[in-house]
């Protein structure tokens, strides 16, 4: 701002601060200034707010916990689906069992790290519920002891 | 694994490549994003099991032999995202980061549904296919009649919807309008495709989606109307706005 604005409609004007963007209006008055200055602390910008540094911790343990949730799923689908296999009654019950103990270890156990608010947790805790959630979409609930039906 | 979880796994997948580049061009892809991915992906596992409570109230029913449903799985993506965005404080529009990813997602999925389940009613239309007597719930495929392709129908929706979403998404300016007019558009399509799938029937003809959707439709119009008042969309109809 070297320079004043020339007036829009050829008449000179007394307001120094005709021709600023809408909605900025005039300063407070601080006193003698050159009108064309803005006070610095009238139109000064917010600082930008620095880029979150969490973004890769929090991505590097979501796939952590996605893998530890996975290692949990086999093992405990293993003992879903041969229980689910067997005829000789109780079955049923096994099943339920192993598909509770994967939804608190997926579910329960992932919302629960989110809430301890640490970019550590919020990352354990995201792998562990992504792992659950696609290991439930991806096997249609086989591996999860979520559709029974499957297992003929 | 069968057919169609392999479909839902390429799906799945190229569902997260178009998201993650979309997120990146929006430079939205951060913790934020990947909790409300989450949140759909959580939500969308479990709402795809509670759909069938529209046919069995008993819960050990429901269990074992409760319906995979992509409208419950979609209902159940959306109310995890606003949970997860809940949980994580986080404010801005995600949901149009999901949209183009949901389209081509659901559009690979689809040739799963229409590899392994009943493809539609009879009809004599000339593209009407044939499907093995094997096909579990499917009377048409018993007695030999051509039926509608109606998942080759959501495919090439899902498909034109895709494209149409890749071509608006620099127009619309509005945060979350992109989504909604996806919603509105699968919303609207699916109630038709309804009419030629081999779904039973509820109430008035109607099979369940179609009940599910009826108010659901009339929310997203009334919605539509609200976006067009405003202006919303003018970039994508060159509606000339008075001064």
């Amino acid at each position: 701002m070297s320079a004043p604005p020339p007036p829009n409609d050829g008449h000179p004007s007394n307001d120094p601060y005709q021709g600023q963007p809408p909605g900025q209006g005039h300063p407070p008055n601080q006193g003698p200034q050159h009108p064309y200055q803005p006070n610095p602390a009238w139109n000064t910008p917010p600082p930008p707010q620095p880029p979150s540094n969490n973004t890769g911790i929090v991505v590097g343990l979501a796939f952590a916990g996605l893998a530890i949730y996975s290692f949990v799923n086999v093992v405990v689908g293993f003992f879903i689906f041969f229980a689910a296999m067997d005829n000789r009654g109780g079955g049923q019950s096994i099943v339920i069992v192993g598909a509770v103990i994967l939804a608190i270890v997926g579910l329960a156990l992932g919302i629960g790290l989110l809430f301890i608010r640490k970019p550590v947790t919020t990352g354990l805790g995201i792998g562990l519920m992504l792992g659950w959630a696609l290991w439930s979409i991806l096997s249609a609930g086989l591996c999860t002891g979520l559709n029974p039906g499957l297992y003929g | 694994m069968p057919t169609h979880e392999i479909f839902v796994a390429l799906g799945v997948a190229a569902a997260a490549v178009v998201f993650v580049r979309e997120g990146r061009r929006r430079g939205a892809l951060n913790e934020h994003a990947l909790m409300a991915v989450t949140g759909a992906l959580v939500g969308g596992a479990i709402g795809m099991r509670l759909a069938g409570w529209l046919e069995t109230l008993d819960l050990q029913d429901l269990w074992l032999y409760g319906s995979r449903s992509i409208l419950g799985g979609l209902t159940g993506a959306y109310l995890g995202v606003l949970i997860a965005k809940k949980l994580s404080g986080y404010k801005e529009r995600t949901g149009d980061l999901f949209a183009p990813a949901v389209a081509l997602g659901m559009a690979i999925g689809r040739i799963g549904c229409h590899l392994t389940e009943a493809p539609g009613r009879p009809t004599t239309l000339p593209w009407g296919i044939h499907a093995p007597a094997t096909t579990p719930e499917c009377p048409g495929c018993l007695t030999g009649e051509p039926m509608h392709p109606s998942f080759i129908y959501e495919i090439i929706f899902q498909l034109a919807a895709f494209a149409a979403l890749m071509w608006a998404r620099k127009r619309l300016t509005q945060p979350g309008e992109l989504f909604t007019l996806y919603l509105a558009a699968y919303a609207a399509f699916r109630f038709l495709v309804e009419f030629t799938r081999a779904n039973e029937t509820l109430w008035f003809d109607l099979t369940g989606p179609q009940c599910f959707l009826a108010p659901g439709l009339l929310l997203l119009t009334i919605r539509l109307a609200y976006g067009y008042r405003r202006g919303y969309y003018d970039p994508l109809i060159r509606r000339k706005v008075m001064a």
